[in-house]
């Protein structure tokens, strides 16, 4: 039986799933660690000299013949959004460091019922609370009363 | 005192992890044996060959298992330091506590409420002893307990999913630039008791028909033992011991399942799909 990917889809935690779309190491600028253990590296890339475009795209990669003058160079390497170094931002809050792409009220039936049962809940102590009312007249030995008094020993 | 005395444990769990868990598995061990001497002097066999067994085998566990115990000294000390820095999942859990404290004391009363009006003789009862009987006692106290089992672990679920966004937090975003994500806590709770309030229930709702069916089973091996009826109050024990393992099951499920939710705001049934495949990559 196939299971689908668990991981969430955005969110701070798409590193921890997706260890091969780990950013670059941090550089000087870093901000020093707090003294708790921290959390699991991601693994990095091996060679972290190069930058991806370099691994992916080499510079011999499309030659060109030598007797043409147009092309001595080599055309420009396609080099796709290089890691840049990430700067300290201002903090998320955490609802857009837990992004729900598409937030919805899940399991709306059982709220409901819950509530349904709660509101009845209220209703039968309700009446039973009233149950503990007595007129001072009417008061018997084994009544069951309730006062402050009770509620503080309860 | 109680507050103080639990101020002191946690501390010195904090500071002398190591020296509490082999203290505690030294005193289980002791006490284990202990009791086994008591039963033996009161001539009560059964009881003290059970102990004495089962302490023997915490024994040998305890031995296996004492390679682990750096390790959960670590993560011991981890969750207390992470608690101790964002303190408001102390504030969350006193207050969840507290609410729950004052439930408690309100069920109990609309449960003496309920048998003092309804019970034949009662308040409401009229002339003849309508609008009153055993009957209808029985079923307004069945009702009430299944909310109350509810209710309880709704509220107690609702301070689970907020304490895990705290602890989910740190864990996946201490190391970011961004750093620990502001309003935590309250975002977290936000989501607990909105988005995520229905997935609550339905997990909690899970537990408490579990937790309600075992209290029948107990007191049908209560009612059973009363009458004499061996057989009886054998399956209601066996009965009541199987759902408790389900309980468990169900239990060991939520725990997780619901700090899936409280970080990805999936619904119930994928949250816990997601936890068996933790435990159960086969399935």
């Amino acid at each position: 039986m196939t299971h689908k990917d668990p991981s969430p889809r955005g969110g701070e935690a798409n590193s921890y799933y997706h260890p091969n779309q780990a950013q670059q190491p941090w550089g000087g600028n870093q901000e020093q660690p707090e003294s708790l253990p921290s959390p699991p590296n991601v693994p990095l890339p091996v060679n972290t000299n190069m930058t991806y475009a370099q691994a992916a795209f080499p510079q011999n990669a499309f030659p060109y013949p030598d007797d043409s003058p147009i092309h001595e160079q080599p055309p420009p390497v396609y080099i796709p959004s290089t890691p840049i170094k990430p700067e300290k931002s201002d903090k998320l809050s955490f609802k857009e460091a837990f992004l729900i792409e598409k937030p919805k009220w899940n399991d709306i039936w059982a709220s409901v019922l819950f509530s349904l049962v709660s509101i009845g809940f209220l209703i039968v102590s309700g009446f039973a609370f009233s149950g503990y009312k007595h007129d001072k007249h009417d008061a018997k030995p084994d009544t069951i009363s309730l006062n402050s008094n009770i509620i503080i020993i309860l | 005192m109680a507050f103080m005395l639990s101020l002191m444990y946690f501390l010195t769990v904090r500071y002398a992890t190591k020296l509490v868990i082999y203290i505690t598995a030294f005193m289980q061990v002791v006490m284990g044996f202990v009791t086994s001497i008591i039963y033996f002097a009161r001539h009560s066999y059964a009881a003290a060959v059970i102990f004495l067994l089962l302490t023997i085998f915490y024994v040998f566990c305890f031995f296996s298992w004492r390679k682990k115990i750096p390790f959960s000294v670590l993560m011991l000390q981890t969750v207390i330091d992470v608690s101790k820095k964002y303190g408001n999942s102390f504030v969350v859990s006193a207050a969840g506590g507290l609410v729950a404290t004052i439930f408690s004391i309100y069920f109990a009363v609309t449960l003496v409420g309920i048998y003092a009006m309804y019970h034949p003789g009662g308040t409401a009862c009229g002339k003849d002893g309508e609008n009153c009987g055993k009957a209808k006692v029985a079923m307004l106290i069945i009702f009430i307990t299944f909310a109350a089992f509810w209710i309880t672990e709704v509220i107690k679920n609702i301070i689970h999913v907020t304490v895990s966004g705290v602890y989910g937090s740190w864990y996946f975003c201490s190391r970011k630039p961004s750093g620990f994500p502001k309003g935590a806590t309250t975002g977290a709770f936000k989501r607990a008791i909105t988005y995520s309030f229905g997935s609550i229930s339905f997990g909690s709702l899970v537990v408490a028909i579990m937790q309600f069916f075992r209290q029948l089973c107990t007191l049908v091996q209560v009612g059973e033992q009363a009458e004499g009826n061996a057989v009886g109050a054998f399956l209601g024990r066996f009965l009541g011991c199987f759902i408790s393992l389900l309980e468990w099951l169900i239990e060991f499920i939520n725990e997780y399942a619901f700090s899936y939710m409280a970080l990805y705001g999936k619904a119930y049934i994928p949250a816990a799909k997601v936890r068996l495949f933790l435990s159960c990559p086969c399935i």
